[in-house]
């Protein structure tokens, strides 16, 4: 690599990014040394609130190209560094290990990292606002699986350090966002662990203490309950204690071996403030962060998982998703909801494994490759063109199919009735219809494909979507 | 040829003299008839007449308990009988007495007790829930749940009980009629009588032996055992106590030692509980064989003093106590006997006609004994009750043969090997303990 190239990369950032202008509201002037020079960023360890403070800055900017750069740690020295800063950039550059430039492989990726981020536009005109789609795209950008870490320094137990700088506090916690993600099908997630945490603030620090069901008291002398076996007594532990010994206060026997003489069958619980006596107690927890006392079953409970994106998550990430575009296609009364569309598939199939009717009914996708040319060419207008082509699409089929656009690049269309070798026809009739309108609306359209599957029992839809979008993902 | 048989069987019975009688059905004659029939009908009768005229008595005692309403602790402990709880508790909340606390006590239980009884503590149909995590046997249970109580009154029920809606208002209302009352029995009915054969001569049993007998016993002062299928006792009685100690046969165990404390045992014929009994006769037999143990681990072993005219000498004790011996094992042997009088001097051709007599004799006074249940506890029977009457004459072959051969046997083996301390009714640990003191 060109040492100079190299040194033209470390982008004066502090610079170019305004600390003072509210990051998210408006779209941030285009760092013009940001977005065309440099692949990654290179911040400075020597101040790590500073550092932490450009990181923030940088993970909030709405612009994709700022947001997503690659961030490379340059520290110094053998002080600790904040772990928040740690693991949230992307990599360190130990200086005193490596003087010159860091590690081949590491600058590489970071270099592939900001390539893939430069790609993307906006899918907003003042930026990506939706912390959704933030975290949809990051995860996009930089591939390979995400987990959860856990810590003490994090209210939560848990964080996931990289992602965290790029929701405030008003988008909420970054977990929640990738549930909601998972619950799409954009992310898959592995199961690391599950958290109990205050239903008021999310802290996972919470004191469970035992109260007395009577009077809510905590302070309680807790004793084992005793069992003696020769006489059938039982009582606590107190009953029996007689000058250092266990004496039975029933058939003054001496209790000489656990197991043998008596066992100990439960607990019983002392109050000191009411003086009740009794087995179970109440068990409250309460927040060390905000004070929240409740029931441990009326608390929250969290999941951490490692996630990592699926094929039509990266979809979505590259394409965006327009409110404008979804809005125009919930306006057409023939584009059913996806879930609505999920439950009418199960239902053909359903039919025909009762009924065997031929030829059955077919499903076909249609999936538009390189979607992000029109974004590029068109802009906000692309809701226009994507108008127009479900008009298309909606006029070659019959009023007895069915449509749904999982996302803006791909339809998926039930033709009922219709065998596969019919639903091929409709599939060229389709094809013809829709080269016809990109070729006539772009400079550069995108490739259309398709596929044809059979509604039998067997037709495991999500998985079709994904392959589908598999095979096509930029 | 059956006509001819009759008439063989007219001379044999035409040709006897009341010494052939006496000598053939001494048994009968002697002991039994004059024992559960004359004795029990004689103070029965009484008991019905005593009842139709201490009305007054028994509405003053009710309107009394109704004004105090003292608290009754209802404890239920049991292994894995989570499942008969929500009937339970249905047949409390149906109760004409409210003033009570539901405590159930889950001995180790390693099925869905502990999330049903959760569950229903929640919804308020048990009070208060304590989970051993270990078994320890029925005793630790309830003295564990007797620990809990807070009521007046202590009701120990079995799980698998349900109540009739005035039953837990007539279980206490002795304790209003009488002073130094120290236990109340239930009257113990069959839940499951249409179930088979086994049920139905079980129904028609408990009928006899508990409502009848108990009455009896009860008026005559010498009731020996409150059931621990549904029982009454003051707390501070068994507080006196310390409870219960190692069964099986626990019930009886604490009734006499109540009655060692010079308190009287009452039975309530009208505090009616209802429980389910063994179907099969082979479960039958297994649940015999561990009460009829429990007769000579308790009476005459545990508590043989009883019988001891010199220490803490009492007439109903001892009567109480030498009833239950006499009959229950010693009058058991007096059929061998009988058998052994019949082998050795009997001629082989007069057996069967000794075997048709002996069963006829014993049928009529089971008939005579149901009679006097109807005439006791009439009002509180139906028809599938009136139903049983059909299976009275099978009673002599169940009660005088299969419970005579389970209990010479279980008598036996208790004597000889102590097989109840073997008993998994009670974890092994807990009955090396109690055999180890001698309990």
């Amino acid at each position: 690599m060109n040492p100079g190239l190299y040194a033209a990369d470390i982008v004066p950032l502090r610079s170019e990014i305004d600390a003072t202008e509210p990051l998210g509201a408006i779209m941030a002037p285009a760092p013009e040394g940001v977005r065309s020079a440099a692949c990654f960023v290179l911040v400075p360890g020597e101040d790590p609130e500073d550092a932490l403070g450009l990181l923030g800055q940088i993970r909030r900017h709405p612009d994709p190209a700022i947001y997503l750069k690659p961030v490379l740690l340059v520290r110094r020295g053998a002080e600790p560094l904040p772990e928040a800063l740690t693991y949230g950039v992307d990599a360190i550059w130990d200086r005193d290990a490596e003087p010159a430039r860091p590690g081949h492989d590491v600058e590489a990726e970071l270099r592939a990292i900001g390539q893939r981020a430069g790609q993307l536009s906006p899918v907003h005109s003042g930026g990506d606002l939706d912390p959704t789609v933030r975290v949809l795209r990051f995860l996009a950008v930089r591939g390979g699986t995400f987990a959860p870490r856990q810590t003490v320094l994090h209210p939560a137990g848990w964080t996931y350090d990289r992602l965290e700088p790029l929701a405030d506090s008003a988008d909420g916690d970054v977990a929640r966002l990738l549930m909601l993600l998972a619950e799409r099908q954009l992310l898959e997630g592995e199961f690391v662990a599950r958290t109990h945490s205050c239903s008021s603030c999310n802290c996972a620090f919470l004191n469970f203490q035992e109260t007395c069901p009577r009077c809510t008291s905590a302070d309680l002398l807790v004793q084992d309950w005793v069992h003696h076996f020769r006489c059938a007594y039982t009582g606590p532990m107190s009953d029996f204690e007689y000058e250092g010994r266990l004496v039975c206060p029933k058939c003054e026997h001496l209790l000489r071996h656990l197991g043998t003489d008596y066992d100990k069958p439960a607990i019983v619980y002392q109050c000191r403030e009411c003086e009740n006596e009794f087995h179970e107690a109440d068990v409250v927890s309460a927040c060390y962060q905000c004070g929240h006392s409740a029931p441990p079953d009326m608390q929250g409970e969290r999941y951490y998982r490692r996630y990592t994106v699926t094929a039509l998550g990266r979809n979505l990430a590259i394409y965006g998703v327009d409110e404008t575009v979804g809005r125009v296609l919930s306006r057409s009364g023939r584009v059913l909801p996806f879930d609505s569309f999920r439950t009418l598939v199960a239902g053909e199939a359903a039919r025909h494994e009762r009924y065997r009717t031929e030829p059955g009914s077919a499903l076909v996708l249609v999936n538009l490759v390189g979607l992000q040319g029109a974004y590029l060419e068109l802009g906000e207008r692309t809701g226009e063109l994507l108008e127009q082509l479900l008009e298309t699409v909606v006029s070659i089929m019959r009023t007895s199919d069915y449509i749904a656009t999982p996302n803006n690049s791909l339809f998926a269309i039930v033709l009922t009735e219709t065998g596969v070798d019919a639903a091929e026809t409709a599939v060229e009739r389709l094809e013809g219809g829709i080269a016809e309108l990109l070729q006539g609306s772009l400079s550069d359209p995108p490739n259309v494909t398709f596929a044809i599957e059979s509604i039998t029992k067997d037709l495991d839809l999500d998985g079709t979507l994904d392959r589908m979008l598999g095979r096509h993902a930029a | 040829m059956p006509l001819e048989i009759l008439d063989a069987l007219s001379d044999f019975v035409g040709e006897l003299s009341l010494t052939n009688w006496l000598l053939y059905f001494w048994p009968f004659f002697l002991i039994d008839f004059l024992r559960y029939t004359i004795l029990d009908g004689t103070v029965l009768l009484h008991w019905i007449r005593w009842k139709g005229l201490g009305r007054g008595k028994v509405e003053a005692a009710r309107e009394r308990m109704f004004r105090e309403r003292p608290l009754v602790s209802i404890i239920a402990p049991g292994k894995n009988e989570g499942a008969h709880l929500p009937a339970l508790a249905r047949s409390l909340q149906k109760q004409t007495y409210r003033r009570f606390e539901l405590i159930v006590i889950d001995d180790g239980s390693d099925d869905a007790t502990s999330a049903i009884c959760r569950r229903l503590l929640e919804q308020g149909k048990i009070d208060d829930y304590i989970r051993h995590r270990v078994r320890g046997g029925k005793a630790s249970a309830a003295n564990t749940g007797l620990r809990r109580a807070r009521g007046r009154y202590v009701v120990h029920l079995d799980a698998d009980t349900e109540l009739d809606p005035r039953a837990l208002e007539q279980v206490i209302l002795p304790f209003y009629l009488e002073e130094d009352v120290g236990a109340v029995g239930g009257d113990i009915r069959v839940a499951n009588q249409s179930a088979s054969l086994a049920t139905r001569l079980q129904a028609i049993e408990y009928l006899k032996t508990i409502t009848v007998a108990r009455t009896v016993a009860s008026q005559l002062g010498i009731m020996r055992i409150v059931s621990g299928a549904f029982g009454a006792f003051p707390r501070q009685t068994l507080e006196r106590l310390k409870g219960w100690d190692v069964g099986p046969g626990l019930d009886g165990d604490i009734t006499l030692k109540i009655r060692k404390l010079g308190l009287k045992i009452r039975h309530a014929p009208d505090a009616i509980a209802y429980t389910n009994v063994p179907v099969r006769f082979k479960a039958l037999s297994r649940q015999r064989y561990r009460w009829y143990r429990s007769m000579v681990r308790f009476r005459m072993r545990k508590h043989r003093d009883l019988l001891n005219p010199v220490a803490n000498f009492r007439t109903t004790d001892f009567i109480s106590s030498l009833d239950n011996i006499f009959f229950n094992f010693v009058m058991n042997l007096k059929w061998w006997v009988y058998a052994i009088q019949l082998l050795a001097f009997v001629p082989r051709p007069v057996w069967p006609y000794l075997l048709v007599i002996n069963w006829a004799l014993y049928v009529g006074a089971n008939v005579i004994q149901w009679g006097l249940v109807w005439a006791g506890v009439g009002t509180s029977l139906n028809r599938r009750v009136a139903a049983l009457t059909l299976y009275v004459p099978i009673m002599p072959i169940y009660v005088g043969v299969y419970l005579r051969v389970i209990r010479s046997y279980s008598q036996l083996m208790e004597i000889f090997t102590r097989s109840s301390y073997r008993d998994p009714w009670n974890p092994w640990r807990v009955s090396r303990a109690a055999q180890r003191a001698g309990m």
